[in-house]
């Protein structure tokens, strides 16, 4: 069975070229393809992905909320963010919403398919830039500190 | 022939994607790939692309500003900006910069493609959204501000050094990036700060940001 896939980004042409990345390896299918965080958590709902790959920045409701909404509908699914944010309050927001792996969208096509596949196993990836925050090789989730700022 | 085409975006994936999704085409090869404004103009002199793809956002030096280095360097290529901005300030800017055509993000891959095939044949291609900002902005924009904008004085290796500056790189890191010494940096950014009228490093990186140029 080759892992189900849904692409959440509010760009079309980023959820297109993903698309064309992922389908060019077997092991994937995008099964849905969202533009928004409402719109992703309805879809993930109704497809149950193994995996959904999520933007942050999108209007109205941000990929970190999403993430959280979208995890009490379908708790199996994996997420993993994938952004252009890499400062620390992200990924600790990220990993506290239940996120499975934080990739940047400087990640080249090489790191993203091991990075969803070993997400989709149940295991965790973080970007290189990204892994300090979360204690590299620490099995898990990281606890947020007091220096942690309110989310705004 | 196929179109000869350079992708510049700071963003690996959608690089990556981009090529796939454009060398499913027969009529289409792309040539290079830029991570960075400057590495656009570089390649764009290397390559001659019949078509280079700018992203807006790009770091070292922005999309509008590399479109016309890109130009002077392979007046035959077609620029065409790929832009997650919808704002009038950038689409003119492009557009005055020498850009054919000018895609949202948002947009899908028969746009891009239909795009694409339009700036190649030298015609003019703007998202929807986009279009009526062209319209109504290009007039005004030249009687205003455009002259009014101190950027225009500064020379085009005063205008990478600028982004550089402002992107936090220190004197002798921008000497090694562009092969000059450190003193011509210092020269260039003492010319460069009179021609802006700023008199700080803070008032530098705020006045880039204020022009859009910080990713």
């Amino acid at each position: 069975m080759p892992t189900g896939v849904l692409l959440v980004d509010d760009h079309a042409i980023l959820r297109q070229a993903l698309k064309r990345l992922l389908e060019s390896c077997p092991d994937f299918v995008v099964v849905a393809e969202a533009g928004s965080g409402p719109e992703a958590v309805e879809l993930a709902e109704k497809h149950r992905p193994d995996v959904a790959l999520m933007d942050i920045g999108m209007k109205g409701m941000n990929g970190i909320e999403a993430t959280a909404q979208l995890l009490r509908r379908s708790p199996q699914t994996a997420v993993l963010m994938l952004t252009v944010h890499s400062s620390e309050h992200y990924v600790r927001h990220a990993v506290k919403a239940g996120a499975r792996g934080y990739l940047l969208k400087d990640a080249v096509e090489e790191e993203l398919v091991p990075a969803i596949q070993l997400a989709q196993k149940g295991g965790r990836y973080f970007s290189p830039a990204v892994a300090k925050y979360v204690g590299e090789g620490d099995p898990h989730p990281a606890v947020p500190t007091k220096r942690e700022r309110p989310q705004g | 022939m196929p179109t000869r085409i350079l992708l510049a975006d700071d963003h690996a994936i959608l690089r990556q994607g981009l090529r796939r999704i454009l060398e499913s085409y027969p009529d289409f090869v792309v040539v290079a790939e830029a991570a960075t404004g400057l590495e656009a103009v570089d390649l764009a002199e290397k390559h001659q692309p019949d078509v280079a793809v700018v992203d807006v956002g790009m770091k070292e030096l922005g999309g509008i500003e590399a479109t016309a280095q890109i130009l002077r360097r392979s007046p035959r290529t077609a620029v065409l900006i790929l832009s997650m901005h919808k704002d009038e300030w950038y689409v003119v800017r492009s557009v005055r910069a020498g850009a054919l055509g000018y895609v949202l993000k948002d947009g899908v891959e028969a746009e891009l493609v239909r795009a694409i095939q339009t700036v190649q044949r030298g015609g003019n291609y703007f998202s929807p959204a986009v279009a009526r900002a062209v319209q109504e902005g290009y007039t005004r924009l030249k009687k205003s501000d455009a002259a009014a904008d101190r950027y225009e004085l500064l020379t085009e290796r005063e205008r990478v050094i600028y982004q550089l500056l402002a992107e936090g790189n220190s004197n002798k890191e921008i000497a090694n990036r562009l092969n000059i010494s450190v003193h011509t940096v210092e020269t260039h950014r003492q010319r460069l700060m009179e021609k802006l009228q700023v008199h700080s490093a803070a008032e530098l990186v705020l006045s880039a940001v204020r022009r859009g140029l910080i990713v």
